[in-house]
């Protein structure tokens, strides 16, 4: 489904991603994990061609977006589904039209049925009658969860959830995760990035650990627990060795 | 929401609206920005005398168009037109009324009321051809300051003529008419006359030949008389004594002849001093016309060479006593009828007090030429 | 010294990157512009935020505007009795060059740094990545209705701001120099400023213009969270002014060049 072949990438001068290959199929669930500033969101939004690699290529579908046009790039975009570490809720819209808004933009339902499928929606994410709500009147679990609804409404085959629980409180992350766990469909390809191995245990089946810029590790989550390697045992097998560093990276937003 | 959605609208298009309608109105008011095309009219003045852009342009008196420009050119030359442009005004007309111009219209800077706004009128002329599209030379405005000034002089100057004159000009017209009357009495004089004069002769000679055929006569019957000298003496002395009678008739005609003479004397006299008098008269007048008119010198010092001629020949007199009238009469009537300003004056005493007063005023408010309150 | 040069260099490559990436900018937007494809309704909130939003401010700044204008004038004229010009000269003034100049600085201080942060918000809280992965282009869907709702609001502005500094010219010259309300009025109808209007009206488009490209840029080039939301708004504002007298004295040069 998505093929990603040497993929690097520069800011200001540093390197932060050199040489990634990684391979995903349609229903798996994938966590990345790394980290905070090893590059997570940055591997996201370069998979979503949001982001324009320095180097390598990533082909979505068997379609490079290096080779596409403008308009064939939005084309493809449209089977990607997005949750975005900062929210990313358009502030200038209430909640339902935020939901509501991927399915406007496809243009290929009544605005009744739209309607329909927002309630629906919400209501699985237990935000029913929050509608006429703008996002800055949400608490941040709310927030996630509106942002879950709305990148799920589309039912795209390829859904993105980056840090989907920052900032979050443990009850509301688990809640979260089981959210994520009930809306996945058995045709879908899920990635997700967190440090919250924990409670991402449950949802993915696979894992890939990010570290120093590359690729360090992929495998279950069995594997890197019974791996002898000292990063992976602290990472995966420790007990939250950093949780300052991972709220401190959900506040900057940039990784 | 939506209706959130709706009060915004509605605000966007309230606002839009409203400062569009105050675009519109600005754009309106401000200038320009009228509907329809104009038709322009390049004009040259010598002065703009204080036009403004935006003044109105009246055809006839009819608001007809607006000035758009006044540009000052310095005299810089145009070949269109090979004259020296000092001050070119741009006129904007409707186009209906600028076909109405034709080439003879004529364009003036003029003023609304006294010390009003200055605009520009156009006669539309009379020609058969319209009006070119090459700038036209408009009739440059009279400077109110300097008309004021120049009528004020000229007021000043006749007053002062009028006033420092009074007396003589009287004079002078008093003493024309009593020449002409004279000199019409001197002429009926004249001719009674010689009317007398030539029934004298006339009787005269008639008297004088009776008397020459009786003498003859008297002279035939006693010459031849011998044989019958008794009855013939008798009859001789009968001849003398009748003879005598006969002289002493001739004799007492003889002293009509004498009066005859004596009369055509006095009459040749009186003519003489007729004459005389007229002279003087033509004389005076000549004087007095020198003084105050001089075009009036010409037509003396015709009349004065027949006057003088007259003192020689009663026929002379006659017919230069005639020539004389006429000269004068024609004189008196020129004056009467009022050719030129000045005898129109003189003509009539109510008319010069009339003209005098009203350069009295004229001096004391010299705007009254332009404008009659 | 040498570091003095290095860094007066690197000043100077900033600015010609900053001029560069505007102009760049600036040509995207003009793309974007045709086909026009772009959100009605986001387009009807820029005109909101845009117009409906900063009226009052240029109300207000119109009026005080007018009000100088005569103030200034007001000595000078009266000094001379040349109370006949005091028309023309608050028209002049106001309509060509002191009115959109000053409604176009506050309107970049209001609108143009508004609009700086709610797009640099956007870009650090990812809306702008959202849309992206919804196919919708940040420039069709941001930039462009900002564009032209600040092209058309700006000039609309100047005119309602037109209105609202001859009347407070109008008030001051009545109250300073004692000059009826009907005369002043005539007096600028007389004066023939409709040159002067128009081009306080192109000035006006052409700030907007020059305001939305340079908020716009400055919105989505934010970089660093929420501090570099403010550096940017800073910056944003400062360059809008800069901007705007530049393209001041332009227009200026270029009418006077034309006349």
């Amino acid at each position: 489904m998505i093929v990603a072949k040497g993929v690097g990438k520069s800011f200001g001068g540093e390197r932060i991603l050199s040489g990634v290959d990684l391979t995903f199929h349609e229903g798996e669930v994938v966590g990345i994990v790394g980290p905070g500033g090893v590059g997570k969101s940055l591997l996201m939004k370069i998979l979503c061609g949001l982001v324009e690699p320095d180097e390598g290529e990533v082909t979505v579908f068997g379609r490079s977006w290096a080779d596409l046009s403008v308009t064939e790039r939005a084309k493809l975009r449209e089977r990607f589904g997005m949750l975005f570490q900062n929210y990313a809720l358009f502030d200038f819209m209430t909640v339902g039209e935020n939901v509501a808004f991927p399915l406007v933009q496809r243009g290929d339902m009544s605005a009744q049925d739209v309607q329909e499928r927002v309630v629906e929606r919400l209501t699985q994410v237990e935000l029913s009658g929050v509608n006429h709500l703008y996002s800055r009147e949400l608490s941040g679990g709310m927030k996630k969860r509106v942002a879950l609804a709305r990148a799920t409404i589309g039912e795209a085959p390829i859904i993105i959830y980056d840090d989907p629980t920052a900032g979050l409180d443990p009850v509301t992350s688990s809640k979260i995760f089981n959210l994520i766990s009930d809306l996945q469909r058995p045709d879908s390809l899920s990635l997700i990035t967190s440090h919250d191995i924990e409670r991402m245990m449950p949802v993915c089946q696979r894992y890939i650990m990010l570290y120093q810029g590359g690729v360090y590790f992929r495998g279950t989550a069995q594997e890197a627990k019974q791996s002898q390697d000292p990063v992976l045992r602290v990472f995966f097998g420790g007990d939250a060795v950093d949780v300052g560093r991972r709220t401190m990276a959900g506040a900057e937003g940039i990784s | 929401m939506s209706g959130n959605y709706e009060r915004m609208e509605l605000k966007v298009g309230a606002l839009v609206l409203v400062c569009s309608l105050l675009l519109i109105a600005f754009l309106v008011l401000l200038g320009k920005f009228r509907p329809g095309q104009e038709a322009m009219v390049v004009v040259d003045f010598e002065t703009s005398g204080g036009l403004r852009i935006g003044a109105p342009v009246k055809l006839a008196g009819i608001d007809a168009g607006r000035v758009e420009l006044v540009d000052f050119m310095g005299g810089a030359a145009d070949e269109d037109t090979q004259r020296r442009v000092y001050v070119r005004v741009t006129v904007s007309m409707k186009p209906e009324l600028r076909a109405s111009l034709r080439e003879d219209a004529r364009f003036y800077i003029t003023t609304e009321g006294l010390l009003g706004e200055q605009y520009v009128e156009i006669d539309p002329g009379r020609a058969d051809e319209v009006l070119s599209n090459k700038p036209v030379e408009g009739i440059s405005p009279m400077r109110l300051e300097i008309l004021t000034a120049n009528m004020n002089r000229i007021a000043t100057l006749a007053a002062r003529m009028l006033e420092d004159n009074e007396e003589d000009i009287r004079d002078t017209i008093r003493d024309l008419r009593s020449t002409a009357a004279s000199a019409k009495s001197a002429l009926d004089d004249a001719k009674a006359l010689l009317t007398d004069v030539r029934q004298a002769v006339a009787r005269l000679e008639t008297k004088a030949g009776t008397l020459m055929d009786t003498a003859v006569r008297t002279l035939n019957e006693y010459t031849p008389g011998k044989g019958e000298t008794g009855d013939n003496i008798k009859k001789t002395t009968a001849s003398a004594a009748n003879l005598v009678t006969s002289a002493e008739r001739v004799f007492a005609d003889g002293k009509l002849v004498k009066d005859v003479i004596s009369d055509a004397r006095s009459a040749l006299r009186k003519a003489g001093g007729l004459a005389d008098h007229i002279g003087v008269e033509v004389t005076k007048v000549r004087k007095k016309a020198d003084a105050t008119l001089g075009s009036v010198d010409v037509v003396i010092a015709e009349a004065k060479v027949p006057a003088i001629s007259a003192l020689q020949k009663l026929d002379a007199l006659m017919s230069s006593g005639k020539a004389i009238g006429g000269d004068i009469k024609a004189l008196l009537e020129s004056i009467r009828k009022g050719e030129g300003t000045v005898g129109a004056v003189l003509a009539d005493r109510e008319l010069f007090d009339d003209v005098r007063e009203l350069m009295k005023d004229i001096r004391r408010h010299p705007w009254k030429v332009l404008w009659k309150e | 010294m040498t570091q003095m040069l290095t860094v007066m260099g690197a000043r100077i490559i900033e600015i010609l990157q900053l001029i560069g990436g505007i102009a760049l900018f600036f040509l995207r937007t003009l793309r974007a512009l045709v086909p026009p494809k772009y959100d009605a309704r986001e387009t009807w909130r820029a005109f909101y935020k845009v117009g409906v939003q900063s009226y009052t401010i240029v109300i207000l700044t119109a009026m005080f505007t007018g009000a100088i204008m005569v103030i200034q004038a007001g000595g000078t004229i009266q000094a001379s009795r040349a109370t006949s010009f005091v028309g023309w000269a608050a028209g002049f003034t106001v309509l060509s060059e002191i009115g959109p100049v000053l409604i176009g600085l506050m309107f970049s201080g209001r609108v143009g740094a508004n609009n700086t942060a709610e797009l640099g918000t956007m870009v650090v809280t990812e809306q702008v990545d959202a849309l992206r992965t919804l196919a919708i282009d940040p420039m069709n869907y941001l930039a462009v209705p900002r564009f032209i709702a600040m092209i058309v609001m700006l000039f609309l502005l100047v005119a309602l701001g037109d209105l609202f500094a001859l009347l407070g010219g109008a008030i001051t010259s009545h109250v300073m120099l004692d000059i009826s309300y009907s005369v002043f009025v005539s007096q600028v109808i007389d004066a023939q400023l409709l040159d002067e209007y128009i081009l306080g009206l192109i000035k006006g488009s052409l700030f907007g213009m020059s305001i939305a490209i340079v908020s716009c840029y400055f919105g989505f080039t934010v970089r660093g969270g929420a501090p570099g939301v403010g550096r940017a708004v800073n910056n944003s504002v400062v360059a809008s002014a800069i901007g705007i007298l530049a393209i001041d004295l332009l227009v200026g040069i270029i009418h006077h060049a034309v006349r």
